[in-house]
């Protein structure tokens, strides 16, 4: 019989690992390569899809870290990236 | 790290002071005015709590308080989102709203009203002229806050997504300081630069039009305001702003190669070229009028305007122009398409020409990703294993590959590549075949599904003249492997764009397949009617278009018309699109223009046509007493004729034939209600005082007509009919008698008719008249007319004409409104394009051309054998060329290597009734059209039948204005040995449309009494009952010999043999044993 297409999906897609550089800028990196150097690993493993969807959870300011500390006068509410 | 764009602009305004900073039509602004400007641009947004990293809108037209919104923007350490001003208010707002922007600089009064009170908003001024020195209170609420952080954000633009909501990039300072200094590097320039501002800021490389200026001391100047988007604003832009740097779209290039004026911008010297492909062929022209610098560079939003440059070599002549190489501080990674980042542990290395690779971005450019958007941003932002450690690349979504030295071809888009077939096909390289076409403006293709579900390539062109390019499917198939031609090729007036310029493939107007490659009718499904799929219209058929379908159906004897047809690659003709008119008019009652028709030959443009013409003018009547003009065709007959008073060159014979049982009672009082009926048969014509005008005498059966003729002076008229009773053999002699004569077209209406009766069972009315008086048209009408009015006396009941809806009178001052000076001025401006240079017809003997024309003729008979013309029809029908066309490339063919020259014009009748009114009205519309459809030996004869179609098409769109108007603005050299323009004519008639349908007896009747020749050399063909096509060459005795004569009818049949046989051959060498033709010069 047919098989559930997203079980299929899930079962045949590439895993993805989520990573952070120093900035705190996210990305993914495939599950089975060590990230490059710079990169670390946040623990989450899962389809490119799942992946991007935990990313959307935790990077919640997208500014690098390197502006938001040095910010002074910036009006937190209407901050570029966040 | 050297210095971000703030501190070097701020730099500016302490060296130049008193230097030009902007250039725009409201005058000069000093870099010292600027300052004080953007300063307190500055303090405002300060004293509004907009700091580091705080968004601000800038909706503000360009000009110097753009430029101050900007530089303050920044000076206050914030980051600039650009709001169109010309954009809706509620897509501003929208803007404003998801751009979450903390204040609002602008120049406008609605959004104090609109949005005042949700952000601040902050008026802009323009710089004024600055009290010198600058009192220290007009800047004093400004402190700078230090060097500007390069991860700062420098601005955020919106980019059209593919699905729904925009990206919003956040570009980063280092990233925009990076760019410019590029910039000036490469094109080295200096304060003497003119870096002309014509792109709306909504686009970055607006952003380096007016920063790059700031930083070396030089004005902003900006181009008139929609020097963006109209290549005649531009070059004057270019030209009055005396600019050196352009940046500009490929597209606006093309319009710009064409554009008058261009070799005058001569301080233009660099061109930087970027947004979509470059090809040679387009630098070429460019360089052909100006000798300019021209880059090639590429580079998404994303990557903070440019990624790659180069510079383009002059030598090169065809094909795109590679992308380059990266520009400085950036790097490109070349990954295999189809492979993700970090499983190829390798990069593409140099000299692999092969490789499709994705072009993935690191460096200085990066920008910061996608504003509010992780997800996005981490997608396509990924971590760069070949930079250094914690570096991003950006992932472009570009193809490209390498040539030989590394530089970089693009090669499409990874999301644009579709299967077709089970083929992948990248549109791009589609494309770029199709824009190197010289009639092709701009080209788009994407797969279109049809119902059953089957995937075809269409292709969306624009070209130069709104036709497709006769030679189009030939040339793809030369260049491109058969899975990669389109099979649907529809014209459209420009492709859908989004606000950058860019071809937006998603919102190509789907169409439904038409005009399938095999040349058949798409035939697919089993409903008639197709309805596209218009955003503008719902899926349901509306009344006009259910009425345009029908239409079709019955003119073109076809079961099954979609709405996106086009009418000629369904079997129509221009002829045929006449009968659509009448079928159309007859149906929904005002009929369409007969223009419009023709350039509007899809079923759903017409049905719009139709909505609108359902609300035009009906033609009026000319008032009673009114002075009556003549057509400008027949001024040209009534001068001629005053020249060669009562020649016989221009006659018009109709034969009809009676059963003997009809008396001539009978037949003189049909004649009379024919002469009733029809004006023009009792119009006599003079020259007054006040000019030539037309006197049209009361009809014998007068008191019947809905027009009544009180206080005419004229005495009713009397018809000229004479009856011969003679012998079978004098006929042809007593046809030739009626002919031999021409008319007094002043004392009495030039038309006579001759009943001939030989004692057989039938007896011949032959009608002549001048041709003042109809054409071939009205021959048809005449005899139609004739027939019945013969048949209701004979059988004693009222005739079953319709009334005519108006006079030929009330027809003629319709057209002479309707030749606008636009309209003449637009038409002759082709007519002279077009006719430029045109040599006369050679023919061999035609040395002996005696110096004034003689206008004795002869004709001889030819004919195509059913067989013959159906495999030549066949061939027409592929690339949508009626039979008027294949003939007409035919004789072509057959006089170019008569003659050895293959450049003349052929003229051909077009019927001038371009309203439906006309068609039951006897009278002269006919006017002459010129083909010259330059053809060359080499050509296929399908080729050339391609060729003629395109050139018929965009001819028999300018007929409107007279032939003689044609010929005074063409002023050719006074040349009385031969008719001005073209030596010879070609008319397909007595199809249905132009002229009597003749029996070969009445052809036998007219080529034998018929003893004038309109021009040199002429062919009259027509569609013959048992198939085929009848016809005669008719010639000038004192230009063509008796035997050339013979000899062309002869090999015109021989020719429609060998090339319907095989059309593929060379029009100019097909195997022709004609010892004339073999010998004729090639």
């Amino acid at each position: 019989m047919n098989k559930n297409p997203s079980e299929h999906d899930a079962l045949s897609e590439p895993l993805y690992q989520v990573v952070f550089n120093d900035e705190e800028q996210y990305s993914v990196w495939p599950a089975h390569r060590e990230p490059p150097s710079g990169w670390q690993r946040d623990g989450y493993t899962g389809t490119k899809r799942a992946c991007l969807t935990r990313i959307a959870a935790v990077w919640r300011d997208l500014r690098p870290l390197s502006v938001r500390s040095t910010e002074g006068l910036a009006s937190p509410a209407s901050s570029v990236g966040r | 790290m050297s210095l971000m764009l703030p501190e070097l602009i701020r730099d500016s305004f302490q060296r130049y002071p008193e230097s030009p900073a902007v250039i725009s039509g409201d005058g000069v602004v000093t870099y010292r005015e600027l300052g004080v400007r953007a300063t307190q641009v500055a303090a405002a947004l300060r004293a509004n709590g907009v700091g580091a990293e705080s968004t601000v809108g800038i909706l503000v037209a360009p000009g110097p308080g753009l430029v101050a919104a900007i530089v303050g923007t920044w000076l206050a350490g914030a980051c600039f989102v650009p709001v169109d001003p010309l954009a809706p208010v509620e897509r501003q707002a929208w803007v404003i709203e998801l751009a979450n922007t903390s204040a609002l600089l602008t120049d406008g009064q609605s959004w104090v009203e609109n949005v005042g009170a949700k952000l601040p908003v902050i008026q802009i001024e323009a710089p004024n002229p600055a009290p010198n020195p600058v009192p220290e209170a007009a800047t004093a609420a400004y402190v700078p806050a230090g060097p500007t952080p390069p991860r700062s954000a420098a601005y955020m633009l919106f980019t059209s997504g593919s699905t729904g909501t925009p990206k919003r990039v956040v570009a980063e300072h280092a990233g925009i300081a990076n760019r410019v200094q590029w910039g000036i590097r490469a094109f080295g320039m200096t304060a003497e630069d003119r870096f002309l501002q014509k792109t709306p800021l909504t686009f970055d490389p607006a952003v380096s039009e007016i920063i790059t200026p700031l930083v070396i001391g030089a004005p902003v100047v900006f181009g008139r305001p929609d020097a963006g988007r109209d290549a005649t604003a531009l070059v004057a832009s270019l030209a009055e702003t005396g600019a050196t740097v352009l940046q500009i779209v490929p597209s606006m290039l093309r319009l710009l190669a064409v554009e008058p004026g261009l070799e005058d911008c001569r301080r233009l010297r660099v061109l930087v070229s970027a947004g979509e492909p470059l090809h040679a062929e387009l630098c070429q022209q460019v360089r052909k009028r100006l000798d300019v610098d021209i880059w090639n560079a590429y580079g998404p939003t994303e990557c903070t305007i440019d990624v790659t440059a180069a510079r383009c070599e002059p030598e090169r002549e065809t094909g795109p122009m590679p992308i380059g190489h990266p520009i400085d501080n950036v790097q490109v990674r070349l990954i295999p398409a189809g492979v993700e980042p970090g499983e190829s542990p390798e990069l593409g290395t140099q000299g692999d020409t092969d490789t499709l690779f994705e072009l993935y971005v690191a460096g200085a450019g990066v920008a910061r990703g996608y504003d509010m958007d992780p997800a996005q941003t981490a997608e396509r932002f990924v971590p760069d294993p070949f930079g250094p450690p914690g570096a991003r690349m950006y992932r472009t979504g570009d193809l490209v590959r390498q040539v030989a030295d590394g530089r970089l071809t693009f090669a499409g888009r990874v999301d644009n590549q579709m299967k077709i077939n089970g083929v992948r096909i990248e549109p791009g390289e589609v494309e770029s075949v199709l824009e190197r076409h010289p009639k092709i403006v701009a080209a788009a293709v994407a797969p279109i599904d049809d119902s059953s579900g089957h995937r075809r390539l269409g292709a969306w062109i624009v070209t130069t003249d709104g036709d497709e390019p006769a030679d189009l499917m030939s040339v793809l198939r030369s260049q491109l492997p058969a899975p990669f031609v389109p099979s649907v090729v529809r014209t459209v007036v420009a492709l859908p764009v989004n606000t950058s310029g860019k071809v937006d493939r998603s919102r190509l107007p789907e169409s439904t397949p038409t005009g399938l490659t095999s040349g058949r009718p798409a035939t697919a499904g089993s409903t008639a009617v197709v309805p596209g799929h218009d955003l503008d219209s719902s899926c349901s058929v509306t009344t006009e278009q259910t009425l345009v379908l029908a239409a079709w159906r019955e003119v073109l004897g076809i079961d099954e018309v979609a709405l996106d047809d086009d009418f000629f690659r369904r079997g129509g003709s221009s002829l045929l699109l006449t009968t659509l008119a009448a079928v159309l008019a007859e149906a929904s009652g005002p009929a369409p223009d007969f223009r419009d028709l023709y350039l509007a030959p899809t079923p759903r443009a017409q049905a719009r046509l139709l909505a609108e013409a359902s609300q035009g003018q009906p033609i009026d009547a000319l008032p009673e007493g009114a002075r009556i003009p003549l057509s400008a065709g027949q001024e040209r007959f009534w001068v001629q004729d005053r020249m060669n008073p009562r020649s016989a060159e221009y006659l018009l014979p109709v034969l009809v034939w009676f059963p003997s049982d009809i008396s001539e009672t009978t037949l003189r009082q049909a004649v009379g209600q024919l002469v009733s009926r029809h004006e023009p048969l009792r119009t006599r014509y003079d020259m007054d005082s006040a000019g030539l005008h037309a006197v049209v005498l009361p009809g014998t059966e007068q008191r019947t007509t809905r027009v009544p003729v009180s206080g005419s002076t004229e005495a009713a008229f009397t018809p000229d009919f004479e009856t011969v009773d003679t012998t079978p053999s004098d006929v042809l002699g007593q046809v030739r008698a009626a002919l031999a004569e021409g008319f007094d077209l002043v004392s009495a209406p030039p038309v006579r008719y001759r009943l001939i009766r030989d004692g057989g069972a039938e007896q011949l009315l032959v009608l002549v008249c001048h041709h003042i008086a109809g054409d071939g048209w009205s021959a048809r009408l005449l005899e139609r007319d004739l027939r019945e009015f013969v048949e209701a006396i004979h059988a004693g009941r009222p005739s079953a004409l319709p009334t005519l809806p108006i006079r030929y009178r009330d027809a003629v001052a319709w057209q002479r409104d309707r030749l606008t000076p636009q309209v003449v001025s637009e038409e002759l401006g082709y007519w002279r394009r077009a006719l430029a240079g045109i040599s006369p017809l050679a023919l061999p003997g035609a040395e002996m051309r005696k110096p004034v024309r003689g206008i004795d003729g002869k004709s001889v008979e030819t004919a195509v054998s059913a067989e013959v013309a159906a495999a030549l029809l066949a061939v027409g029908r592929e690339t949508g060329a009626s039979a008027h066309t294949v003939f007409l490339t035919l004789w072509t063919v057959l006089l170019a290597r008569f003659g050895g020259s293959w450049d003349f014009g052929v003229g051909t009748p077009h019927v001038g009734r371009d309203r439906t009114e006309m068609n039951d009205i006897v009278g002269l519309f006919i006017n002459v059209v010129v083909i010259r459809a330059r053809l060359t030996p080499d050509m296929p004869f399908r080729v050339a039948v391609e060729r003629v179609e395109q050139v018929h098409r965009e001819s028999f769109a300018r007929h409107m204005v007279p032939f003689e108007q044609v010929l005074d603005a063409l002023k050719p050299e006074r040349d009385r040995s031969r008719t001005p323009v073209f030596q010879t004519l070609f008319s397909l008639s007595g199809d249905g449309l132009v002229g009597q349908e003749v029996s070969d007896r009445d052809q036998r009747l007219l080529t034998e009494g018929r003893r004038v020749a309109r021009t040199d050399v002429a062919l009259t063909l027509w569609p013959r009952a048992a198939g085929g096509f009848g016809g005669f060459v008719e010639y000038a005795v004192d230009v063509v010999p008796d035997h050339t004569a013979f000899e062309l009818a002869e090999q015109f049949q021989l020719l429609a043999g060998e090339f319907a046989v095989d059309p593929d051959a060379a029009v100019g060498v097909a195997g022709c044993t004609s010892p004339t033709i073999a010998k004729g010069p090639r």
